[in-house]
């Protein structure tokens, strides 16, 4: 019931590489535009949609890729992008576990408060 | 970009009908936080708490498991700051398994029928990646959850 935050040092490196990687609001943004997208989207059409240029996104796009949240594949002339759901599944399931244990404590603290408020009347 | 403006942080609010001053006590008293920090009152044994609520003082709770095979936990931390009956402020981490790299905040405003209460559990990294990101980490996990939905 109690949340575990990491328990080998591997999840926890992983962890660390895609919080510091989604820690970039460019980055959040890039990730949110090709998540979005319907079909693989390209890294032109990508640099449109977000305003940056190509060699800024090939930097932010590589931050992305070695934190395991999307990859390039490269079809004919064009690269396009396909994001990795697996990996923010992790980092959203860190954040579900967290937020399953402080809300039961709260609850906790609701019954509590009123236990306490029950032992003074 | 709701996602740019939250950052990543998970942020808990709730109204409780008992003043700010007791909901400090509740806080940061070893014997009411054995009480009542617990994912349930009713479904757990009774917790072992130390709190030593002053800034650099420490706190551990141990929370026993519900069944035989199911270990205890025990939650430990330093005390950041202490601004009663407003903010309350430590690290947190979960011994054996996580160090206390991540920090919760407390704050507590009052309300008509009594106090409103903001939880929020930050992730810190390093402290090179805490200056860079010095402006705060705010944000709520459905900000996250919006980036698939």
């Amino acid at each position: 019931m109690v949340y575990q935050l990491a328990e080998r040092a591997p999840e926890d490196e992983r962890l660390d590489r895609v919080f510091g990687a989604l820690a970039h609001p460019a980055r959040r943004a890039v990730l949110r535009v090709a998540a979005t997208s319907p079909a693989p989207i390209t890294m032109s059409e990508l640099a449109d949609r977000t305003r940056m240029s190509p060699q800024l996104l090939n930097k932010h796009a590589a931050a992305l890729e070695q934190a395991g949240l999307m990859t390039r594949v490269a079809r004919g002339r064009e690269r396009r992008v396909t994001v990795d759901a697996a990996a923010l599944d992790e980092a959203l399931d860190w954040m579900n576990r967290a937020r399953a244990f402080w809300g039961g404590a709260l609850d906790s603290l609701d019954a509590y408060v009123e236990e306490l408020d029950r032992e003074q009347t | 970009m709701t996602i740019a403006d939250t950052g990543l942080a998970l942020t808990l609010e709730r109204d409780y009908r008992i003043a700010p001053e007791r909901m400090w006590e509740l806080w940061t008293t070893a014997e009411h936080l054995a009480a009542w920090l617990k994912p349930s009152l009713d479904r757990y044994k009774p917790s072992t708490c130390e709190a030593d609520a002053r800034v650099g003082g420490t706190y551990r709770l141990t929370i026993p498991g519900v069944t035989a095979d199911e270990p205890d936990m025990t939650a430990y931390g330093t005390y950041l700051e202490l601004d009663p009956p407003r903010t309350l402020r430590f690290t947190w981490g979960w011994e054996d398994m996580a160090p206390d790299t991540t920090e919760v905040i407390i704050e507590i405003a009052p309300t008509d029928e009594g106090c409103h209460l903001t939880l929020t559990h930050v992730r810190l990294w390093d402290e090179d990646q805490r200056a860079r990101h010095a402006e705060g980490w705010t944000g709520t996990l459905e900000s996250l959850a919006a980036l698939y939905g």
